[in-house]
């Protein structure tokens, strides 16, 4: 189980996730951390949700793309076209597969990858590829999400300007919404969270003590937030009538 | 007395916190008041930049986990807390009280005072009056204190 982020900043992109990923074994789900963020060529950043068999096979076929393909921007058509066509390959083997053992009526059961690809390069791109293969960018809407917690990251992303915020900004947001879907508990999500930024000066991983500090900035927001709600709105509902406007 | 030292003995010192607990925060902000009181005679000590709750020195963060790795601090945290608590483990009280022979006795007195403040104000009270006080530490600040807190 698995919740990544998008965000397409002003001046970067972002590429966050949980840390948890959910390996399957004859004795029931095993849970196990991992890091879900990689690279792709030296501008680009990538990550998935879906079965992990899957994810890796993903993974084998961009470390086997030429050098110019993969530093190509992501608005590229021979690109796109790589990626795109290994992904439908892969499918199309994993649903024979699947199909060979339980015929074709259970085809949602079959492996599957969704897929976020990043980059910026003056601009932030975002890049769905969903299971079936049917791809879109995201830049558009600021923000791009897979997994499983996608819904509880739809929720909170939908208050924010996403385009308008910095992208040091934009990882407060990515951690507090990481953190409240695992602190909500969806099923499967878990620690440790991973950040990655995209701008003018490369590609970044968050060290520990900065997320650290987007811990604590997150405690003080919670704090602030707090604060808001009962000094403003619980004493505006409190306060008594005026008695001028009483007839 | 390196950055470090001081960083142990104002964890050593009294505060108004439970069970001498204290949250990265106060010791951020502590840490912070005493530099910027004292700046003339520390050699050397944190920097600080403007971030999300004001000053922040992320080299703080580093010297909590190394002396969590060296035994000198432990770190607690509970399921769905907003962050985690820090207190000195025996050894390290031992190694502050060691430390602390070599601060003057009005630095110690003011580092001191500093901490009480710290863990007595509410987080939004310590950020307004620091933010109050050192306004060019408030300029990425995620908080304005304008009408509303």
């Amino acid at each position: 189980m698995t919740l990544i982020i998008s965000l397409a900043c002003k001046d970067g992109t972002i590429l966050a996730s949980d840390g948890q990923a959910t390996f399957f074994s004859i004795g029931g789900p095993i849970r196990r951390t991992i890091s879900k963020v990689k690279r792709l060529g030296e501008y680009k950043l990538w990550a998935a949700s879906g079965t992990v068999g899957m994810i890796q096979k993903i993974e084998t076929v961009f470390n086997n793309l030429p050098k110019e393909i993969l530093n190509a921007p992501l608005t590229e058509p021979q690109l796109r076209q790589a990626i795109l066509q290994n992904a439908h390959v892969l499918r199309v083997q994993e649903l024979q597969r699947h199909r060979s053992l339980h015929g074709q009526g259970r085809d949602i059961e079959a492996g599957v990858a969704d897929l976020l690809i990043v980059e910026y390069q003056g601009n932030s791109r975002i890049w769905h590829i969903n299971p079936d293969c049917v791809d879109e960018s995201l830049e558009e809407f600021g923000y791009g999400v897979s997994g499983s917690g996608d819904v509880f990251a739809h929720t909170l992303l939908k208050n924010f300007k996403i385009k308008e915020l910095s992208v040091e900004q934009g990882c407060l947001i990515a951690y507090r919404v990481l953190r409240d879907a695992i602190d909500i508990g969806a099923f499967g999500l878990g620690e440790p969270i991973d950040i990655w930024v995209i701008d003018n000066s490369g590609v970044k991983q968050k060290s520990q003590p900065e997320m650290f500090a987007l811990r604590d900035s997150y405690g003080i927001w919670m704090e602030a937030e707090e604060a808001t709600f009962t000094n403003l709105l619980l004493k505006e509902i409190k306060k008594p009538p005026n008695p001028t406007s009483q007839k | 007395m390196q950055k470090q030292d001081w960083l142990l003995v104002y964890l050593s010192l009294p505060s108004k916190s439970k069970m001498d607990l204290i949250d990265p925060i106060r010791i951020m902000k502590g840490l912070f008041l005493f530099k910027m009181e004292f700046k003339e005679v520390l050699e050397d000590f944190y920097d600080y930049k403007p971030y999300f709750y004001g000053p922040c020195s992320f080299e703080i963060y580093k010297d909590l986990l190394s002396l969590q790795l060296e035994g000198l601090v432990d770190s607690y945290s509970q399921p769905l807390s907003r962050w985690s608590y820090y207190r000195l483990t025996e050894k390290g009280q031992e190694r502050a009280s060691i430390l602390i022979k070599d601060v003057s006795l009005e630095l110690l007195a003011q580092l001191k005072v500093i901490k009480i403040k710290v863990t007595s104000l509410s987080f939004l009270d310590l950020l307004k009056e620091i933010y109050k006080k050192y306004p060019e530490y408030a300029q990425n600040t995620m908080i304005r204190f304008g009408g509303i807190l």
